[in-house]
């Protein structure tokens, strides 16, 4: 009995600290409709910055508490600079460049404190007056972890008061309802939105302040936190403060519980408790479908055209050129192609289902790497030849896709992403945890292409022959009387389902399509590399489809196979130049949002018309 | 028209001239794969061990009077991409050999590609011994202690130090999710067993690298009411399971087997916060090089060019570097046919003095050290060492050989 109730408080504690960094999320995304991937960020930041403060100050007594204030402040105020500078130039364009927009700032942010702070990890003093723990029914806990439940509680009190009681808290709570009403009555939306960023900033910040006496501060903290925090949000309802408080305590105790049931699958259970929820409550706990009034054609506007004869001519050069590359590349050319190739064909198969269906899903790394794992373990235990087990590729994709789809098109937006997002991370950790089937860390190591195909330019021209079928029949797809009801149902759902298209099933089938090809280039993958791990199926691989479709550009055809290729030759060559790739490539990803926002090939073709509309 | 054609041969004599010199200067490239974005704290220290075998070396003339130089990649800890880095290294870098500090999967990896592609390739920073064993092929060599060496040393030590205390008790374990803990567990659970400790092994826990969640699973080993803790955590998670098995009383009356624990790239921080008396492998530098004035020499060197204490995954680097400049002045070339064979038996030079690479598997049978862990003056330590050797600390050589056939 008493070990349980240990175990529950020890659970509550978690959730406190949870709590503190959802809470500025799910407020920031209340008011600004932006998902601040960054959020983990300015949790590290305030780690550091306690650290820091206590070198400074000294951590005993007032000066401890002190230090984790102003370094609150201090995140805060970095918070409302970061809203400032750079999200102001952002709101106006679609959600999910936004996202990318957060995750530029993740990378220059953790280049910025790996040079700040150095690499080693670095540990803060413990709390004066509750360094010790006490007795709770003869047994001893933490007293910093009671301090924590209480002082989570007195910040919900405060919160709900601030929003609840005063001039500010209406017009954030006016705006996480309607912004356009807000804006209309005359408020000023900047300042709002600056303030609620800071705000939100100042509570991650206090959270990260506030593990200084419970772990080391690290490099890491950030994406582990942001992970959590996000499913977190997702769980109580995005911008519902109740719900962020609700869905921390479900999710710190029944972690605190599972460690103790099941010590092998700590990682998926946060995951499936996320999916679970959603597939009864779409809109997690608190949230509301009003919430979600999402332009969906922001995501790509105006209407995708059939190539023209000029274009056609231009992919028949590039079909010859790349036919004629084995001549010219040497074997590591030929390596980083083959790579670019099958990622083309990944980005096509991500932009099939984001642009012309409308669905802005967040882990397509999910059907990647079940394509490479269906085609490492068909190897691996069923010892089949390379093309059966590429055929196995895209159906275990399908399979996931039609499974995970069902429960994804029941939602929207933001949610939908979300979801995604927790099945693949639920994959993820699946292989990563299932040490005897899937090898975890390690994966299943050689699989190598079939005799006939493992010279390099061989399996290039396989790998070519493969993708360039598979993108041509993407294109044709879009172009087909299905691909034009998924845009129908994209563009104007209602009339759509008034015509008689059944939007869920079309949806469904989209989800189905694009996995297909998303696992047949995981199956390439693993044969380019001759293993396969879980980072196939991690939140890096889905960042990775992710940035190569939207820096291409949603609203072309040519968008992903670009972007594909830029962003992994840009990649590979600034990790070549500097070790701080990170940084240069978040400034860069950062350029293109904010002066591109309409991708590579978007920007291209505007102002290509804009010139034909000059000349004539 | 003659003159032109005398022109031509001098002109031709004296490129001819500098490509033969250029030759005899072009230096011998060691692409180097690091984790440096993942695990940034091993890679710093790592590096710079390397560098400054590599600047020592040069300054001396260079291997086969050619200098060496580091081509340095960042895997981010993804295996994927390390092979990627490992084919372009090779061809588009023209390294002649490779060497890494990354997330043993990385390891693993690499070195499935150098036997598919014949390069020679030194671990530095990796301690499961799969590498070497079970994936293991002639092309790798590794020049830091495995996950069995500390196992054994430390169940040694534990033995010395606790003695009957070990026998017919009921231990937990707490390791890792990674290659890393699952190797090390199993190695304790074997060894203990071999050893006639007849351990009941009543509770394990296996959080995700770098995500434990210290009070929760503290509270559920402390619930199995274990005698012995046999613990192999690293990094981040080292302070959150100290701090908090201290705070739940977890840590009164038992006894701690602690193997990573000593690494100083997160042992020094722990200052007056390490537990007394666990069981753990050390770096005690300062006593070490009291008798060994190779190393004492080695310690007053760097810290007069660094400015930096010494540090574990530094001086495996500086091994490394070491191995091959070694391998390759015994084979006489960078043919890497040649430094493959070069490796069985290779004798090469450390700070701890001349060592020697294992025949069957390119272990460096190196010394290692075990002892307990202890505060002084407010500062983490380890006392009551021993020096152990990897090549004593090994299963008999039929067993390794067994597992390197995959029988």
């Amino acid at each position: 009995m008493s070990f349980l109730f240990i175990q529950l408080l020890t659970g509550l504690s978690s959730a406190a600290v949870l709590f503190l960094v959802a809470s500025g999320l799910s407020l920031i995304f209340g008011v600004t409709r932006i998902l601040n991937f960054a959020h983990g960020s300015l949790y590290m930041l305030g780690a550091y910055l306690a650290y820091t403060m206590t070198q400074w100050l000294g951590g005993e007594g007032l000066n401890f508490w002190l230090s984790l204030f102003l370094a609150a402040v201090s995140t805060g105020v970095i918070g409302a600079a970061i809203e400032m500078l750079i999200l102001r130039r952002v709101y106006h364009v679609p959600e999910l460049f936004q996202l990318l927009a957060t995750f530029a700032i993740v990378l220059i942010a953790q280049d910025v404190t790996l040079h700040t702070w150095g690499p080693e990890d670095l540990m803060g003093p413990q709390a004066p007056g509750l360094s010790g723990s006490i007795s709770l029914l003869g047994k001893p806990f933490p007293s910093y972890d009671l301090f924590l439940i209480g002082f989570a509680l007195v910040v919900l009190a405060g919160l709900y008061a601030l929003l609840n009681k005063t001039h500010f808290g209406v017009l954030v709570r006016a705006a996480t309802e309607d912004r356009e009403m807000v804006a209309n009555l005359g408020t000023n939306q900047k300042w709002l939105f600056t303030g609620v960023f800071a705000l939100g900033s100042f509570l991650a910040g206090l959270g990260g302040a506030l593990q200084l006496p419970r772990e080391s501060v690290s490099l890491t903290m950030d994406i582990s936190m942001i992970i959590d925090a996000f499913v977190v949000v997702v769980i109580g309802g995005m911008g519902s403060l109740r719900g962020a408080a609700l869905a921390s305590i479900i999710v710190g105790v029944v972690q605190a519980f599972g460690i103790l049931i099941f010590p092998q699958i700590t990682l998926v259970l946060l995951f499936l408790i996320m999916a679970i929820v959603l597939v009864f409550k779409p809109y997690g706990l608190f949230g509301s479908v009003e919430d979600m009034t999402v332009d969906k054609t922001q995501l790509s506007t105006g209407a995708l055209k059939p190539p023209s004869r000029h274009m056609n001519y231009v992919w028949l050069v590039m079909g010859a050129a790349l036919l004629a590359l084995p001549l010219v590349v040497n074997s590591y050319g030929l390596v980083l192609a083959s790579e670019m190739i099958i990622l083309a064909l990944f980005a096509a198969s991500l932009h099939f289902i984001m642009g012309p269906g409308g669905i802005g899903v967040f882990g397509h790394a999910l059907y990647f790497g079940l394509g490479a794992y269906a085609v490492a373990l068909m190897t691996k235990y069923l010892a089949v030849s390379m093309p059966v087990a590429l055929l196995a590729a895209p159906i275990a994709a399908v399979l996931g896709a039609l499974v995970f789809g069902w429960f994804c098109v029941r939602s929207q937006g933001i949610y939908l992403a979300m979801l995604t997002f927790a099945f693949a991370q639920m994959v993820w950790a699946v292989a990563f945890q299932w040490y005897g089937v899937t090898g975890g860390d390690n994966g299943l190591l050689g699989i190598w292409p079939s005799q006939w195909a493992s010279n390099k330019a061989a399996f290039y021209y396989f790998v070519l022959a493969l993708s360039g079928a598979s993108i041509f029949i993407l294109r044709h797809m879009i172009f087909s009387p299905y691909g034009y009801s998924l845009r129908a149902v994209r563009d104007q759902a209602k009339r759509a389902e008034a015509i008689g298209l059944n939007a869920r099933v079309l949806q469904w089938m989209g989800l189905g399509l694009a996995g297909a090809f998303a696992g047949l280039a995981g199956g390439l993958f693993v044969y380019s590399k001759g293993s396969v791990f879980p980072t196939t199926l991690d939140i890096n691989t889905t960042l990775d489809a992710f940035v190569m479709t939207l820096i291409g550009g949603l609203n072309s055809l040519s968008g992903p196979l670009v972007g594909s290729v830029v962003y992994t030759w840009l990649k590979s060559e600034i990790s070549r130049q500097t070790e701080l790739w990170r940084l240069v490539l978040g400034v860069i990803i950062l350029s293109i949002v904010i002066f591109f926002p309409q991708g590579i090939v978007g920007s291209f073709n505007q102002w290509l018309t804009k010139r034909k509309g000059e000349i004539a | 028209m003659r003159k032109i054609l005398l022109c031509a041969a001098v002109l031709l004599g004296i490129l001819a001239h500098t490509a033969v010199a250029a030759d005899a200067k072009k230096p011998i490239k060691i692409g180097y794969i690091n984790a440096h974005t993942a695990v940034a704290f091993m890679v710093q220290s790592n590096s710079q061990g390397m560098q400054f075998a590599i600047d020592e070396i040069n300054a001396k003339g260079g291997v086969l009077g050619r200098p060496l130089e580091l081509v340095s990649r960042d895997s981010k800890g993804d295996p994927g991409e390390a092979v990627r880095l490992a084919e372009e290294l090779r061809t588009r870098d023209n390294v002649d050999v490779l060497i890494n500090c990354d997330f043993s999967s990385a390891s693993i990896a690499v070195g499935g590609w150098a036997k598919q592609n014949h390069v020679p390739f030194v671990v530095t920073g990796s301690e499961p011994d799969s590498i070497l064993w079970q994936n293991g092929n002639d092309y790798i060599a590794r020049s830091n202690p495995g996950g069995y060496a500390w196992v054994s040393g430390s169940l040694q030590k534990a033995t010395e130090v606790f003695g009957d205390r070990l026998k017919n008790k009921r231990w937990v374990s707490i390791a890792p999710s990674i290659e890393f803990g699952h190797a090390v567990v199993q190695s304790a659970h074997d060894q203990a067993a071999a050893r006639g400790l007849n351990p009941t092994w009543v509770a394990e826990q296996w959080p995700a690298y770098d995500k434990l969640s210290a009070g929760p699973t503290i509270a559920t080993l402390e619930r199995a009411n274990p005698d012995i803790v046999f613990a192999a955590l690293f990094g981040t998670d080292v302070v959150k399971f100290i701090r908090e098995a201290r705070k739940r009383d977890f840590i009164k009356d038992r006894i701690f087997i602690f193997p990573s624990l000593g690494v100083p790239e997160h042992f020094d921080m722990l200052g007056a916060e390490m537990p007394k008396g666990w069981v753990t492998i050390g770096f005690p530098y300062d006593e070490i090089k009291l008798k060994k004035p190779a190393l004492a020499d080695f310690m007053q060197r760097y810290e007069a060019a660094y400015h930096e204490s010494v540090k574990t995954y530094l001086v495996t680097g500086y091994d490394g570097i070491k191995i091959f400049a070694a391998a390759i002045e015994k084979a006489g070339s960078t043919d890497p046919e040649k430094i493959r064979v070069a490796f069985d038996d290779l004798r090469f030079n450390t700070p701890y003095g001349e060592q020697t690479l294992r025949k069957i598997d390119h272990q460096a049978t190196i010394p290692f050290w075990v002892g307990v862990s202890d505060v002084v003056d407010g500062k983490p330590k380890i006392s009551n060492w021993t020096e152990f050797n990897v090549g004593d600390n090994s299963p008999p050589d039929d067993v390794i050989l067994k597992l390197r056939s995959g029988k």
